[in-house]
């Protein structure tokens, strides 16, 4: 069983599964290049702990941590290798 | 001979930049937040061939999803432009070439535009601009910040086009089969590796400290601090410079004006002159530095990270950080801060961000609110500057704390529905070219206000300086009303001298004190406002009410007038005129029974 997006650390890599979101929510996340296989890097949490910057198809996005949850990754998540 | 050529490309992709360098500062209409609402337009000329260039507004599809995808999208099936420029980030391909492949598919001629090839160059990227043409039948032109010249290549391949598109009408390339948004981005991404297989070498990343955990913080409220000394400070001494000028056309205005009837003449000066004189001396030099010095944070990416920090509060209220970059503008002017929340992308989370944005103190009310800080700690209101910056500082977080709470209750009752997904996107940090900003935004922004202003408070020097002549029975007719209003005013706990002025500076917050002086007849005896507070008695509460309603009564007719030409709706007008107005009568009253309470 794989885990979801907001369950990623700094720093963690996952590739995305698929995104339990109803279509209208969707359609933000795609249009950004957030599909299933995408592979997202968690950057870093804001100071306050919400939102998330996470970096994917070399940009970097804030996402918040309720839409994240809807968002399963593959199994076996890596950590960053600086 | 006339062409047209259109813009698009994603957000921060440098689209701006290259319209103003393509047009020169030949620009109709400017915009605000580096998003273009409406789109843009420019011109150049190179002999008698003239090219109208329209900006369209950065989306990342043409699907329709959100305002500026809608807009783009209209404009580009009513009026198919002679050339359409699709402008992509090298150093970003993979996510910008999407919207190349899918206008691709639309039966446009484009060329397409790789931008920041510099910036490109210096994190190892190579993309093969070659394979990139004959993949999508397209010429590719490649510009770069650091040579002007890159700029009159795209400018020479544009005229190559349109030349060639006026000759050859029917050739156009057919449409292609239409791509799901997935396909596309796939395709975009399969495209950017071929192209440019290179893995970029990491950038400075500034973001540790800017976002850092311990570092954000001080950092933020460092550089706003510096935002607001620069301009309270800074202003005074244009502003003093002004003054001194006006005096002098004054007495040139005079000997114009000399074969007027008395009446008439007086009206003109020391009416309409003097007061919008006084607006625009006030007014300008806190615009003219506060507009540049945002500008620069912006086009540094600073602003997307402020909405990064602040957005978990917003949140809880139902809307997104976004809101608090309106309200820092709001702080520069409240019509500005109304304009900026067009960069809220849900309709109902920027309708109460417009509706509330007046609860924040604009440039016109801290004058008021810096004299009413003395008044609260000294009785005899002289200035400590330590303690008056305290007194501000609680001000700016009780007009925060405010500004939140309602906008949560607004979310909960009239503007109730969900909040769309927050998607920030954070763009890398881009040294910004300075002399060419400045000038944009003072022109666009701060001659725009400026302009407004003008229109509002020319009219209403005149009304008032007419109230101010009039008499009943022998009185005054303004010391007569604000005797009528002092019941009314006794209830929020000041005079009746100060409502008046409260109503009648609705024309410009800045008119406050001057006129409460000319109200209360003292403006001859060197105008020293403090006596209108020691004059009540209770100065103490006097000063504190008045510090309340200044934070929060109704916006100015500036804003008010922006309000209605950003929501089209008189019904969303008046919400913005009675909610702050509301709040403030409500918390004068609570005050002042506290107050009563107490002694």
């Amino acid at each position: 069983m794989g885990t979801v997006m907001s369950e990623l650390r700094e720093g963690e890599r996952g590739t995305v599964l698929v995104l339990r979101l109803p279509p209208e929510r969707t359609a933000p996340l795609t249009r950004l290049g957030l599909l299933p296989g995408t592979e997202v890097l968690c950057l870093r949490r804001s100071p306050l702990g919400d939102p998330t910057a996470y970096r994917f198809r070399g940009t970097t996005v804030a996402l918040r941590r309720q839409d994240c949850a809807c968002i399963s990754l593959k199994e076996g998540i890596a950590c960053n290798t600086p | 001979m006339q062409y047209t050529v259109a813009l698009a490309g994603n957000p921060n992709v440098g689209k701006s930049t290259l319209f103003n360098a393509l047009t020169g500062l030949r620009q109709h209409t400017g915009n605000w937040t580096g998003k273009t609402v409406a789109p843009a337009r420019g011109s150049w000329r190179d002999g008698d061939r003239c090219y109208e260039v329209v900006d369209l507004p950065g989306v990342y599809s043409l699907c329709g999803g959100t305002p500026e995808e809608r807009i783009a999208a209209e404009y580009l099936q009513k009026t198919p432009p002679d050339c359409l420029v699709i402008i992509v980030d090298a150093t970003a391909l993979e996510r910008t070439l999407a919207l190349a492949l899918e206008l691709q598919g639309s039966g446009q001629r484009p060329v397409l535009c790789v931008n920041l090839m510099d910036e490109a160059e210096r994190l190892g990227l190579h993309p093969d601009l070659r394979a990139l043409e004959r993949a999508l039948d397209a010429p590719v032109v490649p510009t770069r910040a650091d040579q002007p010249k890159s700029v009159e290549m795209l400018r020479s391949v544009i005229a190559l086009t349109c030349q060639r598109r006026s000759t050859a009408r029917e050739q156009m390339p057919p449409a292609q089969t239409h791509w799901t948004q997935e396909e596309t981005v796939r395709g975009a991404a399969a495209l950017a590796r071929a192209v440019c297989p290179q893995t970029p070498r990491p950038r400075r990343d500034w973001d540790r400290l800017l976002l850092g955990k311990w570092t954000a913080w001080p950092l933020t409220l460092g550089m706003l601090f510096c935002l607001f000394y620069l301009t309270v400070r800074g202003a005074n001494y244009p502003s003093a410079l002004l003054e001194v000028l006006f005096a002098r056309l004054r007495t040139g205005a005079e000997a114009l004006l000399a074969g007027l009837p008395e009446a008439l003449r007086m009206l003109l000066l020391e009416g309409v002159y003097d007061t919008t004189a006084k607006v625009v001396s006030v007014m300008l030099p806190p615009m003219a530095i506060f507009f540049p010095l945002f500008s620069v944070l912006e086009d540094l990416g600073l602003l997307p990270r402020l909405a990064f920090l602040l957005d978990r509060p917003f949140a809880a209220c139902g809307t997104c950080g976004r809101q608090g970059l309106c309200m820092c503008m709001g702080c520069g002017c409240n019509a500005v801060g109304v304009t900026g929340c067009r960069i809220i992308p849900n309709e109902k989370e920027r309708l109460a961000a417009i509706l509330t944005n007046a609860m924040v103190p604009c440039n016109g009310r801290f004058p008021t609110l810096i004299l009413l800080a003395g008044l609260l700690l000294n009785r005899d209101g002289s200035l400590s500057v330590p303690a008056t910056a305290g007194v501000l500082t609680g001000c700016m977080l009780l007009s925060c704390a405010v500004t939140l709470l309602s906008t949560g209750l607004l979310r909960k009752t009239l503007l109730r529905g969900a909040s769309d997904p927050f998607v920030l996107e954070l763009p890398p940090f881009r040294r910004p070219r300075l002399a060419r900003l400045l000038l944009r935004s003072l022109l666009d922004r701060t001659l725009r206000v400026l302009g407004r202003a003008i229109v509002v408070a020319a009219p209403a020097g005149a009304v008032i300086w007419t109230l101010s002549r009039l008499r009943v029975q022998g009185a005054p007719l303004l010391t007569v009303l604000a005797g009528d209003l002092d019941p009314v005013a006794a209830l929020l706990g000041f005079s009746g001298t100060l409502l008046l002025a409260f109503l009648l500076s609705f024309p410009a917050n800045e008119l406050l004190l001057p006129l409460a002086l000319l109200i209360g007849g003292m403006a001859a005896e060197g105008g020293d406002v403090t006596a209108l507070f020691v004059q009540s008695g209770a100065c103490l509460r006097a000063a504190f009410c008045t510090a309340l309603f200044t934070l929060f009564h109704w916006p100015c007719s500036t804003t008010l007038l922006t309000v209605w030409h950003e929501t089209g709706s008189l019904k969303w007008t008046l919400a913005a005129f009675l909610l702050p107005t509301a709040v403030g009568v409500t918390l004068c009253m609570l005050a002042n029974a506290g107050f009563s309470i107490l002694s």
